[in-house]
């Protein structure tokens, strides 16, 4: 493939050569100018099949790391990136992530960033003291997720339909592997932007429940006093979860059965207490990203990954965000078992969240 | 007890048997209501909105007197008096002189059933003053607003044997007959709530005049009854397992003061005045067996009626709000997909439902009435009386339903700490049968009539 001049080169180590790893693999090759530089994985088969799909696109082979477990962090010391791509399994995201850093590469993972507020916390320390940042950018709910149904509802929210939103609530409710971590990203990848969350907003305590079954049920209380109701079940016969997003001035659901997202909004809907399709409002107030989406094989996500990677800016869900989200997990449990005492959120942001902007992805 | 038997219902009850022996004894009851053989006594207190609907619903049933009616507005007490004459019975006594009338109105009558339709705070003083005069007692949601209240209903219960119950509300529905069946299997998770945004009627001083001042007063789940009552008996609360605690938060309070602004201007009294009550209140209820129950309270934004989930080792049943229909997933579908509940709700139709034909009548008034036969929840409250037992919702499912007010009250105001659930059963709970299985012994004892 030809490279314009004028496109400054991303060079990518991909860490995690799984099924994700070549997901992701998949879709930065298709962008312009980016170059898989390194590939890492414990599985040497898994490692030349993903450097065999580097190559049929005609770039140079990439750099092999496949010396066990740690490899990675050979690979992050000797390969000049712009960002590492971690798809391993989840306990090793944060070393993964924290070797990125610590050599001076920005890191985006799969969810959830860390497994332990240790390790959250580290994140965040070594961002601040190097400005290379971890984030799980790689989740697509928010720009990708539904369609583009979230992207345009942002938009929405951004244009006031909805006025503040007050009580959120969401989950993954969906048949999956027992057993696994709770993984709060899905919904907390559109639920935080949505709230403001550690832009104006963070979320204070939380409180969760466990049925006997398996059954998860959170609920978090934000500094401004909004709610989250979180819900998290893998192990039941869920076909999809649901989402309900209440505001001041209206209400958005989208769940199971419906012909689509659903909104209701005061003094605008037609019919009092009646929902009615949202698809007009998403017409009526077209997001231009949304617009621009096209015939583009990359998701969004990856798109503006790349973006914010060439422009040296922080990625949509930034480190301070996949923090937030990733604690959840570790406080779920511990909430949980404790007859759902509250627990205190720490703010990442050390203070910053008074004054750091909404997500504005129009000038994006 | 000194009574008299209407001449008229007698006799209509008399040629009613014939017919109404073919549908089974409860619906033989439905058309009429005695007690050893002479009419059922009926005290109203509260007669505005909601108790004239169950005025009117009472005036409809042969065999139903209503010696007393008690009401603090003048113009209500009349046209309940004015009611009764219609309908041919003799002239009730009336009371409302002052706020602790029905007191006197507990004291002086011979009445079987106290139904109370009051405003919230004098719900529980009223039960209790019944139940110590010697009289039952049926209330409109909610049965008390403190612990000590519900304790002392509890006591009060068991000291007298007579019983104060949210008897308006029947504990058998689809949901609980086709959870019985399994559709669902174990129930793992139900959620529900109270989800109505009522900031008109809560600016309606002609309507329910003190319908704000809890908002001022309290922040917790203020109405707990409606989502806990229909879904309790899937849980089986008190009957094998039971709430063991409960943590409440709520959001912070804006919506009413938007609201008293928008309707009245910035100058107003309530534009600016600091509502204890927050806009949404969630909370969550784990049993002793280990379900989990999500309660919301949400009457302050903006937004079409509730929705409710029920969700099993084997199904789930999503109700989505009255204009959007309920779907339904159980295990055999295809994996991922929905399917509309209609067909397998009308198959699970509650026996009771199935059997239930009324007769036509009147058009009944009131708020929440338009129906033109008698509901079967009052037909199920006069076969009670009938039957010198309790109605089907018990005095210790009412407590507990209506407990959580102070509970959640309890949790907020401790930012979300985790409040123990009383055991109003003293133990029962772990002995007593599940609501649909009782029912069905009591079916199968009378050869099949319930």
């Amino acid at each position: 493939m030809m490279q314009t001049s004028s496109v400054k080169p991303v060079r990518l180590g991909f860490v995690g050569v799984g099924p994700r790893g070549v997901y992701h693999l998949k879709n930065a090759i298709a962008i312009p100018g980016v170059e898989p530089a390194a590939l890492c994985d414990v599985n040497e088969a898994r490692l030349q099949e993903a450097a065999a799909i580097a190559r049929a696109v005609g770039r140079a082979a990439p750099r092999l790391y496949s010396k066990g477990p740690t490899d990675y962090d050979r690979m992050c010391a000797e390969e000049t990136l712009d960002a590492v791509i971690c798809s391993t399994p989840a306990q090793t995201h944060a070393a993964v992530c924290l070797a990125a850093n610590r050599n001076g590469k920005h890191a985006a993972a799969e969810a959830p960033l860390a497994l332990t507020l240790e390790d959250t916390w580290s994140l965040v320390d070594v961002f601040e003291k190097t400005k290379k940042w971890s984030a799980t950018a790689l989740q697509e709910t928010l720009l990708d997720g539904e369609n583009g149904a979230n992207l345009s509802l942002l938009h929405l929210v951004r244009n006031g339909l909805l006025g503040e939103m007050i009580h959120c609530e969401d989950g993954v409710l969906r048949r999956g592997r027992a057993g696994r971590d709770m993984n709060p990203d899905p919904p907390m990848n559109r639920l935080l932007p949505l709230m403001n969350i550690n832009r104006g907003d963070r979320f204070d305590f939380m409180m969760s429940a466990s049925s006997a079954r398996g059954y998860n049920a959170s609920i978090i209380h934000t500094a401004k006093g909004n709610l989250v109701t979180l819900n998290y079940d893998v192990t039941g016969p869920n076909p999809a979860g649901y989402c309900r997003l209440q505001g001041t001035k209206g209400v958005y659901m989208s769940g199971p059965g419906l012909p689509g997202p659903m909104i209701y909004i005061d003094g605008i809907t037609p019919t009092p207490h009646r929902w009615e399709k949202v698809d007009p409002y998403f017409a009526r107030y077209p997001h231009p990203l949304r617009a621009q989406a096209g015939n583009v094989p990359s998701p969004l996500t990856w798109r503006l990954l790349v973006k914010a990677l060439r422009e040296g800016t922080d990625p949509v869900f930034d480190i301070y965000d996949s923090a937030t989200s990733s604690a959840i997990i570790g406080f779920s449990r511990q909430s949980a078992a404790n007859r759902s005492k509250p627990v205190q959120f720490p703010d990442f942001t050390r203070g910053r969240w008074k004054e750091r902007q909404s997500v504005n992805l129009i000038s994006a | 007890m000194k009574h008299r038997i209407n001449r008229r219902s007698f006799l209509e009850a008399s040629a009613g048997l014939g017919a109404a022996g073919a549908l089974g004894a409860g619906d033989a009851k439905a058309q009429h209501a005695s007690i050893d053989g002479r009419p059922a006594l009926f005290g109203f207190i509260g007669v505005g909105d909601r108790g004239s609907y169950h005025l009117d619903i009472a005036l409809g049933i042969d065999g139903v007197e209503v010696p007393a009616i008690c009401d603090i507005n003048d113009e209500h007490l009349h046209r309940a008096a004015r009611w009764v004459e219609e309908s041919g019975r003799k002239p009730p006594k009336l009371y409302g002189k002052t706020r602790t009338d029905f007191e006197r109105m507990c004291a002086q009558e011979d009445l079987d059933c106290v139904v109370c339709c009051t405003s919230w705070k004098t719900h529980a003083p009223i039960m209790l003053s019944s139940m110590r005069n010697g009289k039952n007692a049926v209330c409109e949601v909610p049965l008390v607003q403190t612990l000590e209240e519900a304790w002392e209903i509890v006591d009060t219960h068991e000291k007298t044997g007579k019983w104060a119950t949210l008897g308006l509300k029947i504990p058998y529905s689809t949901l609980s007959n086709m959870v019985y069946e399994g559709v669902l299997g174990e129930i793992t998770h139900c959620e529900g709530g109270y989800v109505h945004d009522l900031r008109l009627v809560k600016f309606d001083p002609e309507r329910e005049p003190w319908r704000l001042q809890p908002a001022v007063e309290r922040n917790a789940n203020l109405y707990p009854d409606h989502p806990t009552c229909a879904l309790m008996p899937s849980m089986d609360i008190n009957h094998t397992d039971r709430f063991d605690y409960l943590v409440s938060i709520s959001s912070r309070s804006v919506m009413l003061n938007r609201y008293a602004e928008l309707l009245y201007g910035p100058e107003n009294y309530y534009a600016t005045k600091k509502f204890a009550l927050g806009d949404a209140n969630v909370t969550l209820l784990r049993t002793v067996n280990g379900k989990l129950y999500t309660l919301h309270h949400d009457t302050h934004t903006p937004h079409p009626r509730e929705f409710q989930r029920v969700q099993g080792t084997k199904g789930i049943l999503f109700s989505l709000g009255q204009d959007l229909g309920r779907f339904i997933h159980v295990d055999g579908m295809p994996e991922g997909k929905w399917e509309p509940a209609e067909e397998i709700l009308k198959k699970y139709r509650h026996p009771l439902d199935t059997a239930y034909q009324p007769k036509r009548r009147q058009r009944i008034r009131g708020h929440g009435g338009g129906e033109t036969s008698t509901p079967l929840f009052w037909q199920r409250l006069v076969l009670a009386l009938n039957e010198k037992r309790m109605t089907d919702l018990d005095v210790y499912d009412s407590v507990t339903s209506s407990a959580i007010i102070p509970l959640t009250a309890m949790s907020v105001a401790r930012s979300g700490e985790p409040v123990d659930f009383p055991d109003f059963t003293n133990g029962k709970w772990k002995t007593s049968a599940r609501i649909e299985e009782a029912f069905r012994k009591r079916r199968q004892d009378r050869g099949g009539n319930q």
